[in-house]
């Protein structure tokens, strides 16, 4: 099983697909501005879904900031079971 | 229901305006509509499927919609709630190939268009392709929905489906409204962010980068397109992903950049600008609406080929990262901002459409996966990759607009893709130069390459005593061959032809035509092969292009050619002149036409050099040796002929020359090859296909001797090649060879025999020793030696082909094929396809504008085009679609208006009138429309053999509506194909069929009367009889009225014996017009025949009674009697009675030929009355019942099929009967008349000349024998008939009467009355009759002929057609109180006959005694 997900993992994970330093993501930017695209979300959540948390596309894409992103995450960490669409 | 509200209009979404202007273009375009279909893994409840869908779509907004114009012409969607649309549900599973089935039907539903103005913008369908498997389709209108908006209805129907199956309340949908995507959009093109979003693109796009695409122009937007799909399997996809990875990019960033390369590769384009569709979602509400919000990126990326693949996908990745957070900006708007709109101005080239989403749709638990079946319409070419969620790896369609890219270009591009992005995932950072030109080498030449005629020469110096050539059983030696060649040398440089000239040959195969072709190389002239039996217009075309120096052919054929000097063969010898100097390798040797894409033939000229290497490098290749026994199989204007013979030659084999008659059948061709010892068979490719078939199915075996063939002229067919190799093996060598006649016979050889080929896999190989090919683009080019000198006096254009070719080192001289080719692994070429219109029929090249312009060139067409079809069976035919004046040209006028100008090969089979031609957005015609060829419906009518006989010549001419009747060779049928059809057949039939019987017999239906009857005697009836007795279910009596008393009467077969009698006794008994059908050119003649008639059987009418008659021109045997459509029609609306008399009588024709005019006319003339309910009496002969050996007695009553139906006639007399009995039982009012013998009016004596018995006395009076043929027969003088048969019609009852109410008259007092009129007769059995009777007795020559074909099918026994005891109840009672009574028929009635006959000259007068004076007629 892949260890649960930190905030720490998921910086690295976003600097990887921004080319960015850990340091350097600003969790308040938009995954629109900072050139994200609908396959590394797609990358990213089946990374993090793989680490359970329980999120879809849909949520992911529709939030504006990479703070939502992390807020989603952590309310939806180990399984809390939600259908969504 | 509450009350439907006003429906609201709202503006267009930014993206839907583009749709729709793109729909304007082309309102009946149906290339808007996308769809997918989603394969559910489990059983699905259609009725549960329909309730969700009905759900899903009332509450999805932008399913809900029309879309109007208002008055400026400013399109609305209008909210109008789509009602009644139904689900489509079927069950495929009982069809062969479900899925296939499924894919069909949706391609049908996919290119009917949607109405926009009225909706409904989408379909459903949900298709069972198995016991637990369904499709669900899904279709929509690119204006309502994008792919992400399908994407969210689908999960929502699985969503709702599931709730329903599981009896659980339906979830909210969660869907936003489109409002809400409307003010998001509004809020955006107000924003500061939609001008800092211009400002990105307008700046990135200022200079307006030129777009590079493999077509090098643009073009609208097709109705179609092509699409080439193909799947990277699981451990190359992940080779992609391992490699993305590495590289920190996306895999469909590896993709972009290797579609870059490609593009590069094959554009030489410094910069390439991909259109990239996004999603145009991202932080959006339009995440939760199905709605259409796609927009477009240009994603323009430098290349050099320095590249490799690490800076390519960096290079993408960044400049995509840069433009994606300006996503939201239209593409629309960025063309207009830049300028960029209308003509062949552009912002993007071809499209990368990369999905990564999975669905992991489960309905009611049961696993799906999707699959697109159409994107929407295609602007130049688009890569789309599906993410296939089962986890097998990534699906690549590339789909192209077919105005720019031809089927086998798609082809040829996506496998340069393929092959590039392998190479570059397996070598991330070696750069992807720009292809070095592959090039194939055929190898070194053995040898020095020598002079065709210097080899030849050798031999018959060496060798002289070899046999050179044989045909026919005729042979000459080396020695001869060379020697006669070298007069003629002689002969022509006599007339001062040599070096520089040119000499046409019109020769068939054969010795004269070899030692003509040497003959003219000798003197230093050049050959050109002309077709003898090539149409007048044609030959003059190429003679006046070619202009050659003289014409060599036959006394025959001499006069087809003026205006060139000619000399025959037959010809004594002319004087000599010199031996004239050898012609040096530069001078051409031959002269081979070729069809034009200009629309006129090319001379291909091969030079002394090309055949010389060619020779070299082939024989070689083959492995031809001095032992061989080469057949000489093809005409002398195919080229395939110049390798025959002169590869056979220079090596000093022997050249067995086929004749006509070895291409009767297959295994009439394979017994001539062991006869005639042949080792090395050289064949048509398409001829060879037949040779595949018919070993395959084990008709017959390869000869022993035969250890190599070489096939060449059109592609293999894989199919054929796999029968091939199971029926031969791999222990004969078979070469299948490429090469156009412009790089000399042949450019590469493959061996097909090689064990290690895969099953299906048909290389065309390797060149031929001594020579090169490269590949560019996909395209073949030839190098070397071998390559024409070019085309005969051509222009700049054709002649462009042979150019040097700048890729390779040098720029060698290269012959551009105009073939796609691929290159296997294997290092062997592989032939895809043709880059331009060329097609190959029965290995002619034909180019569709030569066709057209030959179609062009009649006066009432006015629009043609003409595509190659091929079908799934390998059966390819040429299609003439035609736009012409009224009155529109029949098919056939069309083929003979061709046939004048055109070789049989290029006669379009199919001919098709269209009121316009289809045409593609830009205006084109759309070609790939027409070329697709329709299903062929199986035959329907005819006997079980017609159908047979039909089917395989629909196959093999690629049409659905050939009948039994029509003459195949009218249809466009050419001697290959009869060569294919009689093979077919005769596999079908398990017997040996000769191609001649199919010229002989060109209907199916002679060509299965033939075959009948050459079929030992088989019991029962024909069954062609069986499958005519069936009364068609639409002849049914209308509503029509008519009158109780006629006031006009239909009368067929009015001018015959009985049917003038009818006449004249209706005209008598009735105050009706009598309308007479007759077969006549003019109504004049037609009328001039009745009155003939009339007059020859003594009738004098009064001057009203004439006037009463009308004559129309009619053909019975024809469908609708031959008459106009309007005639029929006012027949069956005003004739209130039909008496139908017409028939052949014949004792000796088979049904098949009698059916027409005695069957079909009773079925059409049913059809006539049909509607009226007009009544139809039928004259028919007693002769339909069985004879009294069968059934005591005859009833009065129709007749089921019996065993005595034994001949042609009386089978298609009872044929009628049968289906009157049809029409009886379902209420139409027929009667049905049997006479007897029809003897001659009691009054006159008139004897009919035509009759059987008379013929019999005739023939046997004057030798002074008669024979013992019955013991008695019913006689009826024809006027009590007619009589008879006008009363009982008119007065009702029936509906049959047997009118033989009459003693009957016995065959031993007939002879005793002929003596006691002074003939001495002896009487004997019939076979001693049929002995002793005189040869010169012809006028009895049917009658003999049928008692000949009769005794031989029941010994000498005379057949016995006594009838038993004739029930005539309806004719008496009928009769009573009519005062008509039949005259006695006894002696003095045939004393007057025989007055008669002698009175005519047709008996000679009794010896010794006067003509009795017989008593007047009662």
């Amino acid at each position: 099983m892949p260890e649960s997900l930190t905030l720490e993992n998921f910086r690295a994970d976003l600097a990887e697909f921004l080319y960015l330093r850990p340091d350097e993501v600003d969790l308040d930017e938009s995954p629109l501005d900072a050139g994200l695209d609908s396959l590394r979300i797609v990358t990213l959540l089946e990374r993090w879904q793989a680490a359970g948390a329980d999120v879809s596309f849909v949520d992911l894409a529709e939030r504006t900031s990479f703070a939502q992103w992390w807020q989603l995450l952590t309310e939806r960490q180990g399984g809390a079971a939600r259908a969504d669409t | 229901m509450p009350t439907p509200e006003p429906s609201p209009r709202h503006p267009l979404l930014a993206a839907q305006e583009g749709i729709w202007t793109g729909q304007q273009l082309d309102p009946d375009s149906p290339a808007y509509n996308t769809a997918e279909y989603v394969r559910i893994d489990g059983p699905v409840d259609a009725a549960v499927f329909d309730t969700a869908l009905h759900h899903v779509v009332a509450e999805t907004e932008a399913l809900n919609v029309t879309y109007v114009v208002d008055g400026e012409g400013r399109p609305w969607e209008a909210g109008t709630p789509a009602d009644g649309w139904q689900l489509h549900t079927a069950d495929l599973t009982a069809e062969p190939d479900p899925h296939a089935a499924a894919l069909a039907w949706m391609a049908a539903d996919m290119a009917r268009p949607v109405d926009l103005t009225r909706g409904p913008v989408f379909g459903h369908a949900l298709l069972k392709t198995g016991s637990d498997r369904y499709l669900w389709y899904h279709r929509v209108h690119h204006i309502a929905l994008d792919g992400f908006g399908l994407s969210l209805v689908a999960r929502r129907v699985a969503q709702v489906y599931t709730a329903l199956v599981a009896g659980e309340p339906v979830p909210d949908s969660g869907f936003g409204t489109l409002e809400s995507v409307r003010a998001e959009q509004g809020a955006y093109r107000e924003s500061a962010r939609h001008a800092k979003d211009r400002a990105y693109w307008t700046d990135r796009y200022a200079d307006r980068p030129p777009v590079a695409s493999p077509a090098g122009r643009s073009a609208l937007p097709a109705r179609t397109f092509h699409r080439r799909v193909t799947d990277l399997d699981a451990a190359r996809a992940d080779a992609l992903r391992t490699v993305a990875r590495e590289l920190s990019v996306t895999w469909s960033e590896v993709l972009l950049a290797a579609t870059v390369a490609h593009l590069h590769r094959v554009t030489g384009a410094p910069e390439i600008v991909l259109s990239l569709p996004a999603m145009g979602r991202l932080g959006s509400v339009s995440l939760r609406v199905p709605a259409m919000v796609r927009n477009i990126l240009p994603l323009r990326v430098a290349v050099s080929a320095d590249d490799s693949l690490r800076d390519l996908a960096a290079r993408v990745s960044r400049e995509l990262r840069a433009g994606l957070p300006h996503q939201r900006y239209r593409y629309e708007q960025l063309r207009r901002d830049l300028k960029l709109v209308g003509g062949q101005r552009r912002l993007s080239g071809p499209g990368v459409n990369i999905m990564p989403f999975e669905y992991d749709l489960r309905f009611a638990g049961h696993s799906s996966t999707v699959h697109n079946v159409s994107a929407g319409p295609v602007d130049d070419l688009a890569v789309n990759v599906y993410d296939r969620s089962d986890g097998t790896g990534l699906r690549i369609a590339v789909d192209a607009n077919p105005d720019l890219y031809t089927e086998a270009e798609v082809t040829a591009f996506q496998e340069g893709l393929l092959a590039l992005l392998a190479e570059a995932v397996a070598t991330p950072d070696r750069p992807l130069h720009p292809p070095s030109v592959p090039v194939l080498d055929g190898g070194p030449l053995p040898a020095p390459v020598r002079p065709v005629l210097s080899l030849i020469a050798d031999h018959a110096a060496r060798r002289g005593g070899a046999v050179a050539v044989e045909h026919a059983g005729d042979s000459v030696t080396y020695a001869q061959l060379f020697g006669s060649a070298r007069d003629m040398a002689r002969g022509l440089a006599a007339r001062g032809i040599g070096r520089g000239d040119l000499v046409a040959v019109a020769l068939p195969r054969g010795i004269d035509a070899v030692t003509t072709i040497l003959g003219v190389l000798l003197s230093g002239a050049a050959y050109c092969p002309l077709d003898p039996a090539a149409p007048a217009d044609r030959t003059a075309q190429l003679l006046s292009a070619a202009t050659p120096a003289l014409v060599v052919t036959t006394d025959a054929d001499a006069s087809a050619y003026t205006g060139t000097p000619v000399l025959t063969v037959d010809q004594p010898d002319s004087p000599l002149g010199p031996t004239p100097p050898q012609p040096s390798p530069r001078d051409p040797a031959y002269v081979i036409h070729t069809s034009g894409s200009t629309g006129r033939p090319k001379g291909v000229e091969i030079s002394h050099s090309a055949l010389a290497h060619f020779v070299a490098g082939a024989t070689h290749r083959y492995g031809l040796r001095r032992k061989d026994r080469v057949l000489q199989f093809a005409p002398l204007h195919f080229d395939a002929s110049v390798e025959e013979l002169f590869l056979t030659l220079c090596v000093g084999a022997t050249l067995v020359v086929r004749t006509d008659e070895m291409t009767e059948s297959v295994p009439r061709f394979l017994d001539d090859c062991a006869r005639l010892n042949v080792s090395v068979l050289d064949l048509p490719t398409a001829y060879w296909h037949e040779l595949a078939y018919a070993l395959s199915t084990g008709t017959t075996v390869l000869p022993e001797g035969v250890r190599a063939v070489v096939i060449g002229g059109e592609a293999a067919l894989p199919e054929r090649v796999e029968r091939w190799r199971k029926a031969v093996g791999t222990s004969v060598e078979l070469f299948n060879t490429y090469g156009p006649t412009e790089a000399t016979v042949v450019a590469t050889v493959a061996d097909l025999h090689d064990p290690a080929l895969a099953p299906g896999d048909v290389p065309i190989g390797l060149p031929l020793p001594g020579t090169r090919a490269a590949v560019v683009g996909g395209e073949l080019y030839l190098l070397g030696d071998n390559l024409a000198l070019g085309y005969r006096a051509a222009g700049a254009s054709e002649d462009a082909r042979f150019a040097p070719l700048a890729a390779l080192p040098g720029g060698p001289r290269s012959y551009r094929t105009g073939d796609l080719v691929h290159i296997g692994e294997d290092g062997q070429l592989r032939f895809l396809g043709r880059a331009d219109e060329e097609f190959k029929i029965s290995g002619h090249r034909v180019h569709p504008a030569e066709v057209e312009s030959a179609l062009l060139s009649h006066p009432r067409i006015r629009e043609a085009a003409v595509v190659g079809q091929s079908f799934p069976d390998g059966t390819r035919r040429l299609a003439a679609h035609l736009v012409a004046d009224s009155p529109a040209p029949s098919a056939s006028e069309v083929r003979d208006h061709l046939r004048a100008k055109l070789p049989a090969a290029m006669i379009p089979s199919a001919v098709a009138l269209h009121d316009r031609l289809p045409r593609t957005g830009s205006g084109k015609i759309d070609r790939p429309a027409l070329s697709a060829p329709a299903e062929l419906r199986a035959p329907s009518a005819g006997s079980p053999l017609e159908r047979t006989i039909i089917g395989i010549w629909q196959q093999i001419l690629g049409a659905d509506d050939v009948t039994a009747a029509d003459d195949v060779f009218v249809l466009g049928a050419q001697s290959l194909q009869a060569i294919q059809v009689a093979n077919r057949l005769g596999v079908e039939l398990g017997r040996d069929l000769r191609v001649a019987w199919l010229f002989q017999y060109p209907t199916a239906a002679e060509l299965a009367r033939f075959l009948d009857d050459r079929t030992p005697a088989a019991p029962g009836l024909p069954a062609a009889l069986l499958t005519d007795t069936a009364l068609d279910p639409g002849i049914r009596p209308g509503a029509g009225r008519r009158p109780d008393v006629p006031r006009r009467i239909l009368l067929t077969g009015a001018t015959g014996f009985v049917g003038v009698h009818l006449l004249a006794e209706l005209l008598a008994t009735t105050e009706a017009e009598i309308v007479c059908t007759i077969r006549a050119r003019t109504t004049g003649e037609a009328m001039d025949r009745v009155h003939q008639a009339l007059e020859q059987h003594g009738f004098s009418l009064p001057e009203a009674a004439k006037q009463r008659i009308t004559a129309v021109r009619a053909d019975l045997a024809r469908p609708g009697l031959g008459l106009a459509p309007d005639a029929i029609g006012d027949l069956a609306e005003t004739c209130d009675a039909i008496f139908h008399n017409a028939a052949t009588v014949s004792i000796m024709r088979e049904y098949g030929t009698l059916r027409a005019v005695n069957t079909e006319s009773t079925r059409h003339l049913l059809g006539l009355a049909a509607a009226r309910a007009i009544p139809l009496h039928y004259v028919s002969t007693l002769s339909v019942a069985p004879p009294a050996s069968h059934s005591a007695e005859v009833p009065e009553a129709f007749l089921p099929p019996h065993a005595g139906l034994r001949y042609g006639y009386q089978q298609s007399k009872w044929a009628s009967e049968r289906l009157l009995e049809q029409a009886a039982q379902r209420g139409l009012p027929v009667t049905v008349h049997r006479l007897g013998r029809v003897v001659g009016p009691a009054g006159t004596g008139y004897v009919n000349a035509r009759d059987f018995l008379w013929s019999v006395l005739r023939a046997g009076i004057p030798a002074g024998i008669v024979p013992e043929l019955f013991e008695d027969e019913i006689w009826t003088p024809v006027d009590y008939v007619a009589r008879s048969v006008v009363h009982l019609s008119l007065d009702g009852a029936g509906p049959v009467f047997n009118h033989a109410a009459v003693p009957r008259v016995r065959l031993s007092d007939l002879y005793d009355w002929v003596e006691e009129y002074g003939y001495p007769v002896r009487r004997m059995p019939l076979a001693q009759w049929r002995d002793e009777l005189p040869r010169a007795a012809d006028v009895a020559a049917t009658t003999l002929a049928f008692f000949d074909s009769t005794s031989e099918a029941s010994g000498s026994e005379a057949p016995d057609l006594r009838l038993g005891h004739v029930h005539t109840d309806h004719v008496r009672k009928g009769l009573r109180g009519s005062g008509i009574t039949c005259p006695s028929i006894g002696r003095d009635l045939v004393f007057r006959y025989l007055d008669r006959c002698v009175a005519t000259g047709e008996l000679p007068a009794p010896v010794g005694t006067e003509p009795h004076p017989a008593p007047p007629a009662k």
